[in-house]
């Protein structure tokens, strides 16, 4: 001891804090144990010293727990350090079997609901007991059950005031990430446990105890040394629960028995009798409807009540299968506690109800390790990992038909997040596995599932279509019924990857939009059939693809060059990356609840942005919206958007890519003018006359030089403008941002309505459509910048330079090209606005749509391309038209020639009315009128003569093509629409009123047609 | 020599056709204008060229309900088929984009031929830029014609 007293000598009466590593290394190697009482006497709550003790014992200041002065101490052997810490807890052990007592007392309180009573206990601990991990969480914890998010969040700031970049902040950030309810725990524990172990050694001192907290289990004993020793650098309380759980996880580690053997009674009594419970109180804060009592909710609640002996075994045992490289890999062996184990040996098999019963196996084996003891209302999360340990224990010559194997595979939703990529190949390499093409389908489905890339994509499909003879798309549905017979979940899983995007890519099987709308229709019925979850979607796409197979063969021009993006493919997207997120964003939602005046998001984002004096000095403001649903909801939104807009596969670039980029622009445009390049090329080498030849032929040289004009500017455009803007493409018009007033109001209202859905059906809704649809709003301004663009920069500089170059040439050829420059400025306008068409919002799947919203976008478009438009709008009809998808093809058609020959032909700041009813008893008909005033008598005979004639063709084939050749702004698309219909009521007339001057036509069509229109 | 034609655009594949017709004498030319319809014939039969368009339909336009998604990378998809095929397959692709998309990253089409080779593992002899309007391209698409029926010969 005399050495002891020497190490510490330079210690008496030392003003400055000098550095104890090297003296307290010394003691703590030469110390014999026998001495430890002696030596505790002199080195702990000594008031010659400048510290503590030899660790932390009861701290109060943040900033030194852990104290980070002796972090440069190495461990000694396992069974040294426990003795060296029960000596440190003896010693102290009147006032730790105190706060011990208090604890459990905090615990009680928090199980049987008292949570204001819990409160009181934790301040009266802190004040005695001073501040320690486990007292952090219990704090933590009452916290958001009390105050809720925004209590929680203010009580994280006050615990780490002051001491942010300390380690004790670090500690307080990991306890709150396991904590917040919109952060999934499995995620936070795998977030931390990457970043953790990625710091060096020196700072052991931090990632010990908090890799400890973490995982509750400990990969090797040297590991747990260096947690005991860390453990007594932050607290006496956290010491002495850290070596309790450790005896409970690790009972088969001899050194640990010190405990029981040297632990004064008192102490080791307190543990006994007050740290055994196996109850865990899940905060009523999580019970979402949509979460109660989830397997994921049960496992964060263990985290804040793991210093229960029987929890950390549960606990641990379950970080064994989904930590396992961070528990220590397969050195760790089984899990000792808890779950059965699984198929080791076919007797194991038998003993256990292992993967061949029949009901559903998985879920018995969680229920039987997390019941009765608590109930869960789900057990996805823990079965997948469960699952996946035992894939990855899985021996080739254990005995396991490929059938079990499938019923683990699809149980499971989510074990691709829990099993490695080595796993599945090496089953994949078993040859009785290969002989089942299902399971062979599934196991490459995980692959992909892993990292998405286009590599695994192709053999999965392969895969799925080895499972049918070519061309055998009718096959899947029967397929699925024998599936279902002997694993009905197998096959509503099977049935679940079949979307319309899947089918499409099945080479082998189907040949056709046709053939694939047709299976995915008999998939939706089998679903529909077989499922309880999920009917309204399935239902609605059901009858959606019903209408489109309806309308297949009548699929029109602009249907199929209409701005695009595969909504089939985002949301299998979106259901893989955000999900996770979306149920984040839910939980939040509830947890937020309805009260809360935050103002909208609008207010706040201008506000941060233009007054960030404002997150000084507001108290919750900066903390709240962090971590608050609209934050959430945006990043969800901001990473669809991104996908939406350019992902190459289903995205709007691949759209561009097809359409714009590719030549489907040029040759729309290029085609016509050069018909009538070789019409003229004819009609000179007709040409007999020499004089009316050489002015022909000065007319193809001007034509030829307004051609490459054509082809440059044409170039130019889908080359830079029909673009997404970037670096690369700075002119590109596609913005796709919502940084924009009038979006950031759209993105507002949004999150008002998802919101208020979210918290109406207790987090149930999808919210992915909303999602969606804001998507499309957002890119609406792009569309209209597009068609704005075409309209007034595009054809309007085109057109002036035919006029140049038509006034360029002498007037024998003026005359003789007259017509030809006829031909192709009409050409260029027709074709130009065809192009506007491309870029117009497609509609929906949706069974009704208000005819109002219709009228008032197509208004709108027809007043982007009339630049001279000065009109006054009037829209005379209720909200409640509805009218069902034919119609609103047809109607929307319509409405387009009628407002704009109003528009082309009208007086300029004259009225343009448009009124709709509703005709007969169940609103059987539609009828639409559009009144509009033209500038005088002579302009209303002309339109007179003009309407007519187009009614009176009697050229079938010329009404059938005039979608084509006049436009948008042809009559007799009207006449050819209505024709379509097929039906007796519908009707198109148009009355001329010569006193007011005005035009009023009027359109009927019933308000639900089945058959829109036939190929143009 | 079987050679198939991977070309949705019926302007495009006329001028393909012509010049394959032209360089190679007893050519047996078959065409596929969509991805479903190129794959079919990848697996089941055998080409010594395949004359590939990158940005295609799903399936065939003619087909009922037309050509179904579009997919801009089409014919990476056909080559990343082909793979697995382990055909002697040589490949000359005629694009009418500035370059390929090669694992989420754009390799401009001078490199695109050596790199989507080295990434398949398969003769990708050169990726063309198309335009209906100029005659560069078939004057490129010639001299890797005549690569392939040389190199034909020689093996």
């Amino acid at each position: 001891m005399l050495q002891v007293r020497n190490a510490l000598r330079p210690f008496f009466g030392a003003r400055r804090d000098i550095r104890r590593t090297s003296q307290f290394q010394t003691i703590r190697q030469s110390v014999p144990l026998s001495n430890l009482d002696e030596l505790y006497s002199l080195t702990e709550h000594n008031p010659a010293y400048r510290f503590p003790g030899m660790g932390n014992t009861f701290p109060k200041a943040a900033a030194r727990v852990p104290d980070s002065t002796l972090l440069r101490l190495t461990p000694s052997s396992l069974s040294r350090e426990v003795a060296l810490q029960v000596g440190r807890l003896n010693h102290h052990g009147g006032k730790l079997a105190d706060a011990l007592i208090s604890l459990a007392d905090i615990n009680d309180a928090i199980r049987s609901g008292n949570w204001a009573g819990a409160e009181s206990f934790i301040v009266a601990h802190r004040e005695k007991y001073g501040i320690s991990l486990v007292l952090l969480r219990k704090d933590l914890l009452t916290s958001f059950q009390t105050l809720g998010l925004s209590g929680l969040s203010r009580r994280y700031r006050q615990t780490i005031h002051n001491v942010e970049r300390s380690a004790w902040a670090l500690l307080a950030h990991i306890t709150y990430d396991l904590m917040d309810p919109a952060f999934s725990p499995e995620r936070a524990t795998r977030t931390w446990l990457r970043w953790l172990e990625s710091r060096p050694e020196e700072s052991s001192y931090y990632v010990r105890p908090a890799l400890s907290e973490l995982l509750t289990r400990w990969p090797s004993k040297s590991s747990l040394a260096d947690a005991l020793l860390r453990y007594s650098a932050t607290s006496l309380v956290d010491l002495a629960l850290c070596m309790w759980k450790a005896s409970a996880v690790h009972s088969e580690w001899s050194e640990l028995e010190t405990l029981n053997a040297s632990l004064r009674p008192e102490l080791l009594s307190i543990l006994r009798d007050r740290f055994c419970t196996t109850t865990v109180s899940i905060p009523t804060r999580y019970s979402l409807k949509l979460a109660a009592s989830s397997d994921l909710n049960v496992f964060r609640a263990t985290f804040f009540f793991q210093e229960d002996a029987p929890i950390a075994r549960w606990r641990s045992s379950f970080m064994c299968v989904l930590y396992p490289r961070s528990v220590g890999g397969a050195a760790v062996g089984p899990p000792a506690f808890g779950i059965p184990r699984m198929a080791d040996s076919p007797e194991a098999e038998e003993q256990h109800p292992g993967p061949a019963d029949n009901r559903a196996p998985l879920e018995a084996i969680v229920r039987s390790v997390l019941e009765p003891d608590v109930r869960v209302t789900s057990i996805n999360f823990l079965a997948s990992a469960v699952a996946a340990d035992f894939l990855r224990r899985f021996k080739p010559e254990i005995e396991l038909c490929p059938e079990q194997l499938i019923r683990i595979l699809t149980e499971t939703s989510n074990i691709h997040e829990y099993v490695e990529r080595e796993t599945i190949l090496g089953l994949l390499g078993v040859e009785r596995f290969t002989q089942s093409h299902l399971l062979v389908f599934l196991l490459r489905n995980v692959l992909f599932r892993k990292d998405r890339t286009q590599e695994h994509e192709l053999d999965r499909r392969a895969a799925f279509m080895a499972l049918f003879a070519v061309g055998g798309r009718d096959e899947i549905v029967p397929f699925l019924d024998a599936v279902a017979r002997w694993s009905p979940q197998t096959a509503r899983y099977v049935a679940q990857f079949c979307t319309r995007t899947f089918l499409e890519r099945l080479y082998l099987l189907v040949e056709s939009v046709k053939e694939v709308v047709e299976t995915r229709i008999a998939i939706c019925k089998w679903i529909l059939a077989n499922s309880g979850t999920g009917r309204a979607t399935i239902s609605e796409e059901r009858d959606a693809l019903e209408r489109e197979l309806a309308n297949l063969d009548a699929r029109s021009d602009l249907d199929s060059t209409r701005v695009h993006v595969d909504e089939d493919s985002l949301r299998e997207w979106y259901n893989e990356t955000q999900r996770a997120n979306e149920l984040r964003y839910r939980q939040t939602v509830i947890t937020e609840g309805v009260s809360g005046n935050h103002g909208t998001f609008l207010d706040f984002y201008n506000r941060s942005r233009e007054q960030p004096k404002v997150r000084e000095s507001g108290e919750d403001l900066f903390a709240d919206a962090q971590i608050g649903s609209e934050f959430i909801l945006l990043s969800i939104f901001e990473a669809t958007l991104t996908v939406f807009v350019t992902d190459k596969t289903f995205g709007l670039d691949s759209y561009l890519s097809r359409r714009i980029r590719h030549g489907t622009l040029r040759g729309f445009l290029t085609t016509p003018v050069a018909r009538v390049r070789r019409r003229l090329a004819d009609d000179i080498e007709r040409e007999q006359r020499t004089a009316e030849r050489e002015s022909l032929q000065r007319v193809a040289e001007q034509l030829d030089r307004w051609f490459a004009i054509l082809a440059e500017r044409l170039d130019y455009l889908r080359r830079e403008v029909i673009q997404i803007a970037s670096d690369r493409h700075p002119v590109g018009l596609i913005e796709a941002t919502w940084r924009t007033p009038t979006n950031v109001r759209h993105l507002d209202a949004m999150m008002a309505r998802t919101r208020a859905r979210v918290i109406g059906g207790q987090g149930d809704d999808d919210v992915f459509s909303d999602v969606y649809l804001l998507c499309w709003d957002f890119l609406e301004r792009d569309l209209a910048q597009l068609r704005l663009h075409l309209n007034r920069e595009f054809y309007k500089n085109l057109a002036a330079e035919l006029i140049i170059l038509r006034d360029e040439m002498d007037p024998d050829a003026r005359r003789a090209g007259w017509g030809y420059w006829i031909e192709i400025a009409s050409l260029l306008n027709g074709r130009v606005q065809e192009i506007c068409g491309w870029f117009i919002r497609p509609v929906f799947r949706r069974n009704a749509y208000d005819l109002r919203t219709l009228v008032e976008s197509t208004i709108s478009i027809v007043r982007e391309l009339d630049e001279s438009y000065r009109f006054e709008e009037r829209v005379d009809m209720g909200d409640s038209l509805i009218i069902n998808r034919g119609s609103f093809d047809v109607l929307g058609d319509i409405l387009f020639v009628l407002i704009g020959n109003a528009a082309k032909h009208g007086k300029r700041g004259g009225l343009v009315l448009t009124g709709a009813e509703a005709i007969g008893a169940k609103c059987e008909l539609i009828a639409i009128e559009v009144v509009s005033e033209v500038e005088n008598s002579d302009a209303l005979l002309t339109a007179q003569a003009a309407i007519r004639r187009a009614k009176d063709a009697s050229d079938l084939a010329l009404i059938q093509s005039a979608g084509v050749i006049e436009g948008f702004s042809g009559i007799r698309k009207v006449i050819g629409l209505l024709n379509r219909v097929k039906n007796r009521s519908a009707i198109f007339t148009v009355d001329f009123d010569p006193h007011e001057l005005l035009v009023r036509c009027r359109v009927v069509v019933p308000s639900t047609i089945a058959f829109a229109r036939e190929r143009t | 020599m079987n050679v198939l034609v991977v070309e949705d655009d019926e302007f495009k594949a006329a001028d393909l056709l012509k010049l394959l017709q032209e360089g190679v004498t007893g050519a047996v030319i078959i065409r596929a204008a969509s991805v479903t319809s190129a794959l079919r014939a990848i697996t089941y039969g055998k080409f010594d060229l395949i004359v590939l368009d990158m940005s295609l339909p799903t399936f065939d336009l003619s087909g009922p309900g037309g050509g179904g998604s579009p997919q801009g990378q089409g014919g990476v998809e056909i080559l990343r088929l082909a793979r697995r095929l382990e055909a002697k397959t040589q490949y000359i692709v005629v694009t009418q984009y500035p370059d390929v998309e090669i694992d989420g990253s754009d390799v401009p089409l001078a490199q695109a031929a050596k790199r989507l080779s080295s990434h398949f593992g398969i003769h990708v002899k050169a990726c063309l830029p198309y335009e209906f309007d100029r005659d560069d391209w078939q004057h490129a698409f010639k001299r890797a014609l005549c690569d392939v029926i040389s190199g034909r010969g020689a093996a």
